[in-house]
């Protein structure tokens, strides 16, 4: 049983297969790794610190435990973290427990989406927006809406009254330009 | 189909953002497989998703490392051997049990002898770690709170400098005395005063400079000044409506009344 070396290269498969048979130092790994840039969405979505950090401890015990139901056809090892971290804060988002929990006027329940189109008060976090905000609005509402609240294209059709031929244009529209500003 | 089409539609990014519903999701991977393009547009856009999250990362607080660590499930670890020597050997004729126990004993004693020596080594290791990180630790909160108090600091004079309504005052030397010089900074909408620098011979043992505001002809106190006064710019007492400014010298601690004979320096507004 090979031990990770801290700070030694060590190939996707090869760290999946220490994942899968339960080696310390894979998660270890993975944890320096990524956990500042899952914690950034997840941070992102529930906009709340101790909470973020609870769905970031489910993140990273879903990858322990189910680091076998990983299949590398289906993308890069990031990319299924990124879903998992994603999923689990949307998901805490939409409990019972936070809606009761946060008091405050944040998260995507209490801001209605007319405010949206004026203002843009739900996305006024830290972090991504420095990067989001360089999209036009009516782009950037939509991918947040969809990647950060959970929202279906037919959902968000529906409530800002947007045809949804529109909705996946300037949705594409938004990708693009959100790919030339990372380049 | 025209794949350019379908991929200009935005269905793929939309996706990858997860907005599609499960049949929308499976009639998307089919026409990956089939078409390359497509296959290879999806990987182009959850590479942009990967790193505007990278892009975007916040440190979370290092108790969430150790907290994950402590609940994940560990492997089981491997079945002890010593039980199953001592079953094997079990069926051997009596004498050869009498001497196997006796070497089975010593093996065990040496062996917990080794183990507690082993974990008392670790443990004594890891407290003196813990010990030099805990040091560490309070000696960066130390460093930590003397930068944010200094930061304050800053702000607020900056958010004074800032004012609009902020004066500067020149204090000139009263003839007779020695040419020396003190300005003031004041805010005539907050009523706040800072002394801005100062070059006064230093104060005599027991003495000390105060600071003084005309307001209607009469002096008010506007604080005392201390050494380190002079140094920086120093937050003194709010005035409203002075005439003038003017520093004497007093007794250590100050004087309800400023000596007019012993005033350095004085400026009018």
């Amino acid at each position: 049983m090979g031990e990770i070396v801290k700070g030694a290269f060590i190939s996707e498969p090869e760290l999946i297969d220490q994942l899968v048979s339960k080696s310390k130092g894979a998660l270890e790994y993975l944890y320096d790794r990524y956990s500042s840039s899952l914690y950034g969405i997840i941070y992102k979505i529930v906009s709340h610190e101790a909470v973020a950090e609870e769905v970031l401890q489910d993140t990273f015990i879903k990858i322990w435990d189910k680091a076998g139901d990983y299949d590398k056809t289906k993308g890069r090892l990031f990319t299924w973290m990124l879903n998992i971290a994603r999923n689990l804060a949307i998901d805490k988002l939409r409990s019972k427990e936070f809606s009761k929990m946060s008091k405050t006027d944040h998260g995507f329940m209490h801001v209605s989406i007319e405010d949206n189109s004026k203002g843009n008060k739900v996305v006024d976090g830290i972090g991504m927006d420095n990067v989001l905000a360089q999209l036009p609005h009516d782009q950037r509402i939509l991918i947040e809406m969809m990647y950060f609240q959970g929202y279906s294209q037919s959902e968000i059709s529906d409530k800002l009254n947007v045809p949804l031929g529109t909705v996946k244009t300037r949705v594409r529209a938004g990708m693009l330009k959100l790919r030339e500003i990372l380049k | 189909m025209n794949v350019n089409e379908y991929i200009e539609s935005g269905i793929l990014d939309v996706y990858v953002l997860g907005g599609l519903s499960p049949e929308e999701i499976s009639q998307v991977e089919n026409y990956a497989t089939r078409f390359p393009e497509i296959s290879k547009e999806i990987e182009s856009i959850k590479s942009t998703i990967e790193e505007m999250s990278s892009r975007e990362s916040i440190i979370p607080s290092y108790m969430t490392k150790e907290n994950i660590f402590n609940k994940i499930n560990y492997a089981p670890a491997p079945s002890n051997s010593l039980n199953n020597s001592i079953t094997v050997k079990d069926k051997s004729s009596h004498l050869n049990f009498t001497y196997l126990a006796i070497a089975a004993s010593w093996l065990l004693t040496l062996f917990a002898g080794y183990l507690a020596y082993h974990y008392r080594t670790q443990w004594l290791e890891s407290e003196s770690k813990f010990l030099t990180l805990q040091n560490e630790n309070k000696e960066i909160a130390t460093n930590f709170n003397v930068t944010k108090n200094h930061l304050d600091d800053v702000s607020v004079k900056l958010a004074a400098i800032n004012d609009s309504s902020l004066k500067m005052i020149t204090l000139k030397a009263i003839p007779g005395k020695p040419q020396v010089f003190a300005q003031i900074l004041w805010s005539k909408s907050k009523h706040q005063v800072y002394l801005s620098s100062l070059s006064l011979p230093e104060a005599p043992e027991g003495k000390q400079y105060q600071l003084w505001a005309i307001i209607n002809g009469k002096p008010v106190d506007a604080g005392l000044i201390s050494k380190a006064d002079k140094e920086q710019l120093s937050r003194m007492k709010d005035i409203v409506n002075p005439s003038a400014f003017a520093v004497t010298l007093e007794k250590t601690g100050g004087s309800e009344f400023p000596t007019m004979e012993e005033m350095y320096v004085m400026g009018i507004i």
